[in-house]
């Protein structure tokens, strides 16, 4: 009872949010700067509004009183929850007019509120004290690492329905931005682990140690090396990159998820000292369920 | 100015458990749900064993995680430095309840009924069913209507006990003790001056208005 709890009142629709949500606002920044290295890629700003909008509508089917929604509009002064829903207003019709109006521009305009938006996700987490797997510094380039790197799998997964994009990816610098995102997010994960080695409960480091391999292997090796070929390879091109994207799609959210719903134990509990009992003398303080050093 | 905290001197507390119960009648909580209660932690191995009871519950905290998160301001500081919560704002995200290092907070979705479905609610449930708690964040409130009744009648919040939170009031062994800290003359001060004392997490520098003693100066 003493050792960290996981946290159960945050469950897969909060979840849902943050895997929504960084992959909607990544796939925006993505589609932005790659129509700048010449891919038309304005048609995947609807793909990435439906998404922000399907992980704020999860997020709705989660609260105690979905009926006062409107005012999580209260606290823009401090909250990020609040921050994250107000330029949700700005980008999802921004992001349909782009769709609509194909618009390089105002794709590129877009991915300026989508930016914002991923990074008070990040903050979000970051804010939240009473667990030591989400407050760490860490935490922020971890999610936008993730974010950015799940929304360039869903524009590889993508990639073939608009003819000429694959080559110009291959061609231009598209994927050296896609290799450079998983190098980046290997780095912000390995960071992210470093941050709280001695720093969070036994059981946190416990679902981070096993979530590890599937996140090393599946998310950071196996993109990379399908990159590789997809560039040497050029007939097989089309499902190298289509792979390589649903391998980083998916390592982002399973990532996410074991970060959001697993490793989530509360601080729990600790006394500096322990009491000094009739004569006796006052002892050490006790951390149950922590590693030491702490 | 005025800032009101909790004293619990884990010397005397004997884990009796009367602190947890008195919050339960005077708040009439749900079942499961304990604004105050007193953790017993054991540690060492015999014959070097060591025990201490250490009362919890909302820690009141000068710079609260919970009201820098809550989104829709539901939650606030009181200028008396309570921590506060506006049932009739709150969302229920549960935001907050992530943002609490002391886990002082829940949220509870059902009515409240503590022998289940089968039986219904109790006839003292359906007096006091606290609807404008369900689905939304609740938490320690320090006993603030009794707080505000006393102050508004000339009482001393800590020494008149219509004026004290029930857990302190209910203490057996005088081990929670309740008042003002920014009042150097006040209760909590003089046993703060003199007794070593710490917070829980100090190290998250939340400004926690929870102190425990541990040895006499």
């Amino acid at each position: 009872m003493l050792a960290p709890t996981l946290q159960k009142r945050w469950d897969w629709r909060a979840a849902g949010n943050f895997i929504c949500g960084g992959t909607g606002t990544g796939l925006m920044i993505i589609a932005a700067t790659l129509s700048t290295m010449g891919l038309n890629t304005t048609a995947y700003a609807l793909l990435a509004s439906v998404l922000v909008t399907a992980g704020l509508g999860l997020v709705w089917l989660e609260i105690g009183r979905p009926l006062r929604s409107m005012n999580v509009f209260r606290n823009p002064a401090t909250s990020w929850m609040t921050r994250e829903g107000m330029v949700a207003i700005l980008l999802i019709p921004m992001g349909l007019l782009t769709f609509f109006t194909e618009s390089s521009s105002l794709l590129v305009l877009s991915a300026l509120p989508a930016a914002f938006f991923l990074f008070a996700q990040a903050r979000i987490l970051h804010m939240a004290k009473g667990i030591p797997a989400w407050r760490t510094n860490a935490i922020n380039p971890l999610i936008l690492s993730t974010g950015l790197t799940e929304g360039m799998g869903v524009l590889l997964i993508l990639i073939g329905l608009t003819a000429g994009n694959i080559e110009a990816f291959f061609k231009g610098y598209g994927w050296i931005v896609a290799l450079s995102l998983v190098f980046l997010r290997g780095v912000a994960w390995i960071n992210y682990r470093y941050s709280l080695a001695n720093n969070a409960p036994e059981a946190t480091l416990k679902v981070l140690e096993r979530s590890n391999i599937v996140i090393v292997l599946l998310g950071i090796a196996t993109p990379i090396v399908l990159l590789f070929m997809g560039k040497h390879y050029v007939a097989y091109q089309l499902p190298l990159a289509a792979t390589a994207g649903l391998f980083m799609v998916f390592c982002g959210w399973f990532c996410k998820y074991q970060i959001i719903i697993y490793a989530a134990y509360y601080q729990g509990f600790s006394i500096a000292h322990t009491p000094a009992r009739g004569g006796g003398k006052s002892g050490p303080g006790l951390k149950p369920g922590w590693r030491l050093p702490q | 100015m005025t800032r009101y905290v909790m004293v619990a001197d884990i010397n005397r507390c004997v884990g009796c458990q009367t602190c947890t119960a008195a919050c339960k009648h005077t708040n009439a909580t749900a079942p499961g749900v304990q604004w105050r209660k007193v953790l017993d932690f054991e540690v060492g191995t015999y014959p070097n064993v060591r025990r201490a009871f250490i009362p919890v519950g909302c820690n009141h905290c000068l710079d609260a995680p919970c009201a820098d998160v809550c989104p829709t301001l539901a939650t606030y500081k009181r200028p008396d430095g309570i921590v506060s919560i506006n049932y009739d704002l709150c969302i229920g995200c549960a935001y907050c309840i992530q943002a609490c290092p002391y886990q002082a907070r829940d949220r509870v979705d059902v009515p409240n009924k503590a022998y289940g479905k089968e039986f219904g609610q109790m006839k003292h449930e359906q007096k006091v069913p606290h609807s404008e708690r369900r689905a939304v964040a609740q938490k320690c409130t320090f006993c603030s209507d009794r707080i505000d009744y006393g102050t508004a009648n000339g009482l001393t919040p800590g020494i008149d006990p219509d004026a004290t939170p029930a857990c302190a009031n209910a203490c057996i062994a005088n081990a929670l003790i309740f008042g003002d800290i920014d009042n150097p003359n006040s209760n909590v001060s003089e046993l703060l001056r003199t007794h070593k004392h710490f917070q829980m997490h100090e190290e998250l520098e939340t400004g926690s208005g929870f102190y425990y003693l541990w040895e006499r100066k």
